[in-house]
Order: C-alpha cells, then sequence, then structure tokens
C-alpha cells in the first residue's frame, strides 16, 4: 500500500494543512519562505508528480544557505522555524507516497503547534484548532482513499478531537511543569512590543503605539489603591548625552527599603516581554517566584520573560529608598557627560547658586516647565546633535522622556543625584474582570531624585506640563493614535464591550495561559494530590526508560539471524532466479523449482539444474562430500541468468493461465 | 539455537494458541487481536515527544494542550483501530474446483456486527486486499485468489486481516488460519497419446447402444448413469437396479492409467485428465483405471467430476512408478 501513488484528494488536503499550519507563522517567516509554501503547493498540484531528486537537493541546500545567511544559525524558534517551513514546503514537493504523506502530516502537527511559541493568545489557539482539524481529515482520506465522504471525514474529525479533549484536560492538568528551561534558548529575537533597555528621545513614544496588555493586576483586597498607580520598571542611571542606559548593576551593598505605610498584596499577569524585569507597583518589594532586586530597586526575573507569568506580588505605598546613600552610588547618580548639555548646565548652575536646599531646586525646574511654553506631544519636532539643550531651549515640546531625560540631566547638573524610572502610568479597572488593565500604551518614564533624609524622591517632570496625562492616560494626549483613543479611552458602549473582551482574554490568559508550575501546584494541593508532582518526573523517567529499551530491544529483534553459508548461497540463487523473472513458491522445493525452471525458462535450466543438484547434495544427503560447500559457491557464482531469453513457453502457457491477478 | 530466536518460536507459539481456529467461522475477539504502532505512529510519538520538549523549555501552557490534544487523538485512533476490526466475522467456504495452473477463488464472507468498518485489509502479509468497506448486517463476500501448481487439495495459506483505519498511526491485525482448501484437478495436458476410443465412431448423445440391445437388469454401482435407472423396477421393487446393455459394454472407453506407459505418474494424470475431458464433450461412457481407484464407464457432468476427482487425489507416485 505505501508505494501507491497519491490520489488527487490527498494531495488537496495536504496542501490545505500545510497551508492553513503556515499562516500564523507568515508574520516573522522570512519573505521568501512565506512566499516558497504557496509557490510550491501550486507547483506540485500542477505537476501531478514530484520534480526531480537532484532540483529538490539543491533546493535543500539553497534553502538551508539562505536560513544560515539570514539568522547565522540554524537553531532556535525563529531560524529553526524559517528552516522547518521552507523543509515542509520541499517536502510537499517531493512526496509520491503514503509514507512521504504520512510523514509530512507529522511535520505539519509540529508546524501549527509550533505556534504557541510565539503568541498564545484565543485567536491563534482557535486557528490552530482549526488546523489541526484539517490535517486530521488528511489523515483520514490518507487512511481510506475510497473511504467516507469528506462530510463523514470532517464528522469524524470533530468526534476524535472531542473525544480526546478529556484526555488532554487530564494531562494537561497534570502533567509536571518545570520552573526553568531545560535548555538555554535565544533571546530578543521575536520583537515584541514593551520598555526596552535604552531610553532615546522616541523610544516610548513606539511602546505607545500599541495597545496591547503589559499585564493585568488583581488586588488582594479588591480594590485598587488610590491613584496615581505608578508600575515601576528598569530603571536608568548612565548618560551618554542622548541615550540612557541602565549602567549601575551592583546591587550586593543595596538596603531593604524602609516601609513608612501600608503595603499592598497583588496578582500580576505579566505578558511576555523578553526582558528580565518584573513590574510592580510603586516600589515592588517581593514576588512569589524567584527574583533579584536591582540597584534601582526594581524587581529582576532570572530569565527572560517569554510566556505569560502569574506572580504574587507585594507593594510598599509608602516608603523611604536609601536616607544614606553610598558613595560609589552617588557617583553614579551624578555622572553627565563632559560635552552633553553646556546650556542646561548653566541654567541648572543658575538655580544651584539661587537655591537654599535641593527641594528648591527641583521646585524651580518644574516651575521651569511650567512656566515657560513647554507643550507636551506625542509627535515631538526632530531634536538635533545635543537632543537636552535643543529640547529645553529650542523645541520646547515632547513627550514623558524628554521631560524625564532633561530633568534628570538639569537635576545632575545642579548637584542633585538623579535617576530615570521608566514602567507604566494608571491602568483601567475592568470591572467585569475585577481587575487592572495596563497596556503597552500607559508606558511611561519619571525621575527619581536623591534628597537628603528622604532618599530618592520620585518627580514627575511630565505632570508639570500635563497634569492630564498623569490624571487620565496618554489617550487624553492630542496626537496619540485616534484608533487607540477610541478603543481604550472613550465611554459608551464599545469601551464596554471592549473592557468586556479584555476580560475574557484575562481570563484566557490567567487560567490557560499561565498555567505554569505555581499553579498547577496550588491545583494539586487543593486536589489532595499535592505529592504528585514529585513522584511524577520519577514516572516519566521510567517510562522513557522502559520505551527505550524497547525501542532497542525491537530493533534487535528484527535483525535476521545470520544464515549458514549454505542457505546464504542458496537465497543469493533464489534471489537472481527472481531477477529473471520466476518467483519461487514458498510451498515449492527445490527439485520442484528446477523442474519449473526447465519448463519455462529452459536457458536456464543447466546453470539452475547445477545449483539445486550441489544445494541437494549439501543439504539432504547422509554423507556429505568434502567439497560440496565449494561446489555450491561456484556452481551459483556462475548461475547469472539474463532477465528474459525467449518467450517460448510463455505463450503456450497462456491458454491454461488465468490473467486475473494472483496472490502469492 | 540463539536466545533470540527461542524468543522468537515462543511468540510464533504464543500467537498460534491464540489464533488457533475452531471451524470454517471465525469471530475476532479481544484475545485474536494484536495491535501495535505503525511507522507513521512511532514517527507521530516522536513529533508528540518534540512537541512536549519544546512546550517544557519554553513553558508554553498551549503548546502542552496541543501536543496532550494530539496525543489524545493518537489514543482514540488506537481505540478505533480496535474496534474496526473487534467482532468482524470471517465464514470461509470452499471454492469451484480448478485444474493445476489456474487460479482458485476463495470465496470469504465477512460479517460486521453493529458498526460499519472501512480499509481492512485482508491477505497474506505484504500482499492483499483492502477491503473498502464493511456494512453492519450485510454479509460481504470477497474472493481470495489463490495461483494453484499441483493437484490435490490445495489448502488456503493461513491470512492476516489488518486494519490501520482512522489515523494510521496503530496496525490492528489478527491471524486467519481458515480450513478450507481448494480441489485441484490434474492439468488436463495433451502428451500425445492417442485416444482410447475412435474418433471416426463418434454415437450419440444418448451416449449407449440402442434399446434392442438391453440385457436385463443388474445391481446399481455407483458410478452408473442415472438414465439408465429402472425407474419403473424402483417403484414396484423399491430396489435400486439398472439396466444393462450388451452393446454399451462393448462400447465402453476405458481410460487406463497403465496404458500410458513411458510417461512418468504426474503426467499419466495429466494426460488422463485430458481424455476424461475429451470423452465428456464426445458423449460417450467411458471408466477410469488407476493403481488405487477404478470408475465403472458412465458419464455425465456427475461421472465427470467423480473421475477428475479420483485423478486429483490419486496416491503419488510411488519410488517404483517414478
Amino acid at each position: 500500500m505505501s508505494s501507491d501513488a497519491l490520489s488527487t484528494p490527498v494531495l488537496r488536503g495536504l496542501a490545505a494543512s500545510v497551508l492553513v499550519a503556515a499562516i500564523p507563522h507568515a508574520t516573522h517567516l522570512p519573505v521568501w519562505v512565506s512566499a516558497l509554501i504557496p509557490a510550491a503547493l501550486m507547483l506540485r498540484l500542477g505537476l501531478r508528480r514530484p520534480p526531480a531528486r537532484w532540483l529538490l537537493v539543491l533546493l535543500v541546500l539553497l534553502c538551508f544557505a539562505a536560513v544560515l545567511a539570514r539568522f547565522h544559525t540554524i537553531a532556535g524558534a525563529t531560524a529553526g522555524g524559517a528552516f522547518l517551513s521552507a523543509m515542509i514546503a520541499l517536502k510537499f514537493l517531493e512526496t509520491r507516497n503514503t509514507r512521504d504523506a504520512g510523514l509530512l502530516i507529522c511535520l505539519t502537527y509540529f508546524l501549527a503547534v509550533s505556534v504557541f511559541l510565539t503568541s498564545e493568545s484565543m485567536a491563534t489557539t482557535a486557528w490552530v484548532l482549526a488546523s489541526v482539524g484539517v490535517t486530521t481529515v488528511t489523515l483520514l482520506i490518507l487512511a481510506a482513499p475510497e473511504g467516507p465522504s469528506l462530510r463523514q471525514h470532517l464528522v469524524h474529525t470533530g468526534r476524535i478531537l472531542l473525544q480526546a479533549a478529556p484526555i488532554m484536560l487530564v494531562l494537561f492538568v497534570l502533567f509536571p511543569r518545570l520552573p526553568q528551561p531545560l535548555w538555554g534558548m535565544e533571546s530578543g529575537s521575536t520583537a515584541r512590543t514593551g520598555l526596552s533597555d535604552t531610553m532615546e528621545p522616541g523610544s516610548i513614544t513606539q511602546v505607545i503605539q500599541s495597545s496591547e496588555a503589559a499585564f493585568r493586576v488583581e488586588f488582594a483586597e479588591g480594590e485598587p489603591p488610590a491613584p496615581p498607580h505608578y508600575w515601576r520598571g528598569p530603571v536608568f542611571w548612565q548618560f551618554d548625552g542622548r541615550t540612557w542606559a541602565q549602567g549601575e548593576r551592583r546591587s550586593r551593598e543595596l538596603d531593604e527599603p524602609e516601609i513608612t505605610g501600608t503595603t499592598i498584596e497583588y496578582t500580576l499577569m505579566l505578558a511576555p516581554h523578553d526582558r528580565r524585569w518584573l513590574f510592580g507597583l510603586d516600589l515592588p518589594l517581593g514576588a512569589d517566584a524567584e527574583h533579584e532586586r536591582a540597584a534601582g530597586y526594581h524587581l529582576l526575573a532570572p530569565e527572560d520573560v517569554e510566556s505569560v507569568r502569574r506572580l504574587q506580588m507585594r507593594s510598599a505605598l509608602h516608603y523611604r529608598l536609601e536616607p544614606e546613600l553610598p558613595a560609589s552610588r552617588r557617583q553614579r547618580a551624578l555622572e553627565l557627560p563632559a560635552q552633553a548639555a553646556p546650556l542646561a548646565r548653566e541654567l541648572a548652575a543658575r538655580w544651584r547658586v539661587e537655591a537654599e536646599e535641593p527641594r528648591d531646586i527641583v521646585d524651580q525646574a518644574l516651575t521651569h516647565f511650567r512656566e515657560r511654553d513647554f507643550s507636551y506631544t506625542l509627535s515631538p519636532p526632530a531634536t538635533g546633535e545635543a537632543p537636552v539643550d535643543d529640547f529645553l531651549f529650542r523645541t520646547q515640546s515632547g513627550y514623558c522622556e524628554h521631560y524625564a531625560s532633561a530633568f534628570t540631566v538639569l537635576m545632575r547638573a545642579a548637584g542633585i543625584p538623579a535617576r530615570v524610572v521608566t514602567g507604566y502610568l494608571g491602568g483601567e479597572t475592568n470591572d467585569m474582570g475585577d481587575y487592572m488593565l495596563v497596556r503597552q500604551s500607559d508606558a511611561h518614564a519619571w525621575s527619581e531624585v536623591w534628597l537628603p533624609e528622604r532618599g530618592w524622591t520620585r518627580v514627575d517632570p511630565t505632570q508639570a506640563v500635563s497634569s492630564e496625562r498623569v490624571e487620565s492616560g496618554a489617550g487624553s494626549i492630542a496626537g496619540a493614535d485616534d484608533q487607540l483613543a477610541l478603543l481604550s479611552r472613550s465611554d459608551g458602549w464599545l469601551k464596554q464591550a471592549a473592557l468586556a473582551w479584555d476580560a475574557v482574554h484575562h481570563t484566557w490568559n490567567r487560567v490557560v495561559v499561565g498555567y505554569g508550575p505555581e499553579m498547577q501546584q496550588r491545583l494539586l494541593q487543593r486536589l489532595g494530590l499535592a505529592d504528585l508532582g514529585r513522584y511524577a518526573m520519577a514516572v516519566l523517567a521510567i517510562m522513557s526508560a522502559g520505551v527505550a529499551l524497547a525501542g532497542v530491544w525491537l530493533l534487535t529483534a528484527r535483525r535476521p539471524a545470520p544464515m549458514e553459508p549454505a542457505q546464504r548461497y542458496w537465497s543469493k540463487a533464489l534471489a537472481r532466479l527472481r531477477r529473471a523473472g520466476i518467483e519461487p513458491a514458498l510451498d515449492e522445493g527445490p527439485r520442484d523449482l528446477a523442474a519449473r525452471v526447465r519448463r519455462e525458462r529452459p536457458d536456464l535450466a543447466p546453470a539452475f539444474g547445477r545449483v539445486v543438484h550441489s544445494y541437494i547434495a549439501l543439504r539432504y544427503r547422509p554423507q556429505v562430500p568434502e567439497d560440496a560447500l565449494a561446489r555450491l559457491r561456484r556452481a551459483v557464482h556462475a548461475f547469472r541468468p539474463r532477465k528474459r531469453a525467449h518467450e517460448t513457453r510463455t505463450a503456450e502457457r497462456a491458454g491454461t493461465q488465468n490473467p486475473q491477478p494472483v496472490e502469492r | 539455537m540463539t536466545a533470540l530466536s527461542g524468543i522468537r518460536a515462543g511468540v510464533d507459539q504464543w500467537f498460534q494458541r491464540r489464533t488457533a481456529s475452531t471451524g470454517p467461522r471465525v469471530a475476532l475477539n479481544r484475545r485474536r487481536l494484536f495491535i501495535l504502532p505503525t511507522g507513521l505512529g512511532c514517527t507521530f510519538a516522536a513529533t508528540l515527544g518534540l512537541l512536549l520538549f519544546g512546550s517544557l523549555n519554553y513553558g508554553a501552557s498551549l503548546g502542552f494542550a496541543l501536543t496532550f490534544l494530539l496525543t489524545g487523538c493518537g489514543v482514540i485512533g488506537m481505540l478505533e483501530s480496535y474496534r474496526n476490526l473487534e467482532g468482524l466475522a470471517f465464514t470461509f467456504a470452499p471454492p469451484p474446483a480448478v485444474f493445476a495452473g489456474e487460479v482458485a477463488q476463495f470465496p470469504v464472507e465477512i460479517e460486521a456486527p453493529a458498526r460499519e468498518r472501512w480499509a481492512v485489509e485482508l491477505g497474506r502479509e505484504g500482499t492483499g486486499q483492502t477491503i473498502r468497506r464493511v456494512a453492519p448486517g450485510v454479509p460481504t463476500i470477497v474472493q481470495l485468489a489463490r495461483e494453484t501448481r499441483h493437484r490435490g487439495h490445495v489448502p488456503l495459506p493461513r491470512l492476516t486481516v489488518a486494519s490501520r483505519w482512522p489515523l494510521l498511526l496503530f496496525c490492528v491485525w489478527s491471524r486467519l488460519e481458515p480450513a478450507v482448501s481448494a480441489l485441484v484437478y490434474p492439468a488436463p495436458i495433451d502428451h500425445g497419446y492417442a485416444r482410447p476410443w475412435a474418433d471416426g465412431a463418434e454415437i450419440d448423445a444418448t451416449g449407449t447402444g440402442g434399446e434392442e440391445d438391453f440385457a436385463g437388469l443388474r445391481e446399481y454401482r455407483p458410478g452408473d448413469s442415472p438414465r439408465r435407472i429402472a425407474w419403473k423396477a424402483l417403484a414396484r421393487t423399491d430396489e435400486l437396479r439398472v439396466k444393462a446393455f450388451e452393446a454399451a459394454t462393448a462400447d465402453d472407453t476405458w481410460l487406463d492409467w497403465a496404458s500410458l506407459e513411458g510417461l512418468a505418474h504426474e503426467a499419466r494424470l495429466e494426460q488422463l485428465c485430458a481424455w476424461v475431458l475429451a470423452a465428456e464433450r464426445t458423449g460417450r461412457a467411458y471408466g477410469l483405471i488407476l493403481p488405487d481407484a477404478r470408475i465403472a464407464p458412465a458419464s455425465g457432468p456427475e461421472h465427470r467430476r467423480r473421475c477428475l476427482e479420483a485423478l486429483a487425489l490419486a496416491a503419488p507416485a510411488g519410488p517404483a512408478a517414478t
């Protein structure tokens, strides 16, 4: 059966399966791979048979080289995905029989499911389910080409998937999850929206274009604390005149924050952003997952956050940070490149002379922003070589990163330790899901200045210019994306619908996508199966070992036992006879076979007769002559039949032969 | 015998025990069915393994979900494969007799209780035919062809019934040991010996001499033509008697094994077989003499069958005959 040529319905089904499985990959595949897939599908369907093998080998090599040239690797989600997709297209091109088709179906399943490495949204899930369905229908058609109708196949597929659902559910809940990946992964290959590890004019403006969720928060007490909600993210120390970078990494002698008010507990569902930091309200104190505290008092996960994380977190709303600032960090917080912002330095020097204490300088700067003609816009005019001076004295319009950057530079120039904090500001409360949603469009940057006795103190210079931004979010700012504003900031049913949809989304992320080791442990505890996880790994290991052993046994058992020499020569002769067109029957002894050869191929009879004679002498005589084996070897060696010498007997036999296909 | 071949022999015996046939009808039950993953099934399992490791590594929750969904599909596919053969009943019947060298067609009746079955493969390992669909309640009849080479009883060899429906991931199979065989007559080959009757003296289809040569009644012997039975006498006396004819005895043709000197045993049987067919065509009465059997002259399809059967089952040549 496996050598059967494939029927058209099977080929069409395969084409549809591959296409459906590949579509969600299209966004992150190189263009040539995206083009290769439909081209290969159409070519194969048009040709009706696979192209020459050398062409395929050439194409495989080309694809390999192209992927290598583009990504410099063949492993990993993106490069591997691109290579796999290209290979599937080429495999389809060379598919000729049931075996090829089966392999292609397995590859298609793999391609379909591997989408989840990049996206786990509900839409993706629905699409992958459809893809699995189409592929399964193709498998059913392949199993019985002349079987039921397509409609019956569709119903059957639906039934199989439904029946498989309970098995999936049990395995999904109980299969042990790992808190750590098995091996290291490349990171940052797939661009995700989110804050980056540097800040320069324009970087946050880009983030704000997206209405994607950054994270969702459920407060333990139900009600969120009073606004404003500043969600602390990466903190920047190092400035080169244009770009802010994290700089300070030493966090060993970091003092515990001094908590002066209430702390608040909440659950944070963090969307993957491919960076290590975790976001927390005001001053995050800790999380239930493994983490460390950075020098800027924001939290870092041990690995990049590449899938939805569910975190139990605790924050302080009133606190005092580093009332005693170590000299090294103070130094770090005052550094300014020598040539950067000369005008700003002049201004700051003037303020410093006028002010009595640091606090006055801060007020002076905020007043400066408020009273001069500063404006707040998402599309500020371009700044030149010295962005801070340009902003402060020429364009005077910008977005939060401009203000935070300029303000921090002014403070440092005035001798006040200062740093830039990025994160999110605000978030909307979703009554339906009882949680707070913080979107990428809520991204924000502000400053922290170090004041004697008070320690690090948050100052948001943007607030001085546009208190609206702080109070109602980026959507209210002129220049924000219109659709975004409409969707997330307007009142009325549209907003209600958007919030309802987001509630569904949140539940999905919380229950399905966020189901990880912690949630599994909690669930198992609630089910009274807390110890299960501990044994599951051992059971899994034993099972894998068993499967491996069985595989080894099967492989060795398949190997035929070595033949003794006489048998080996005899089978060689039989193989040659078979090639000459005479098929020895199972129930045919050597003598009968020789008689048939005499009848059907008299030209072979003498040579084969010698083989039979010496074989019988060797196997059946009571006294085996000493040179019998050598004689058999010689006879077999001399027996070299040609394929078909004469058609003499065949015509004669035709009269008694039944022309029907014959079972052998 | 190595340990491995010992194991294999043991496995074979175990199969033998479980699949031993008890009659012409075999119903596939739990004991008789075996299941193993196919090559595609192993590939599928490897795919699932890769997906599982990918999901573990990337912590992709939905990767787990879909991997397990596919695992579930595999399990359901396994159960459905089993249910595709479970309960299927095969009834074997002897095929019509053929001459050696022809193909014997063994009829097999397949019944499916309850469910319809798809793509059931039936035949010897490797080759065989796929039965597209077995409808529930309606017996499906399949002809299994077997090429014959020698006369005698040719049994239907051990069969494999298998199914990989619906997902090709598992192969459920069972061995059938049908206790049927085809009767194979010798090949009717004319080796060129003169017929033991004169071709010129063809007689009419009634096949015997005239009524005037009636020679009285004699006891019925097996092989006598029903046309010669004395029906009136039977009605009168309740004894089966046959009208004997003087001329008939004189004209009877004897097809004698011993007359074919110079031919090998099997060749003689082939020649006799050709003669039986020819004599039956002429309509004359003919008898058959074999080393181990003797059939009185008669004619008709039933007589022909008896003669051919005797030829088919004649004892093989002893050492002297060859």
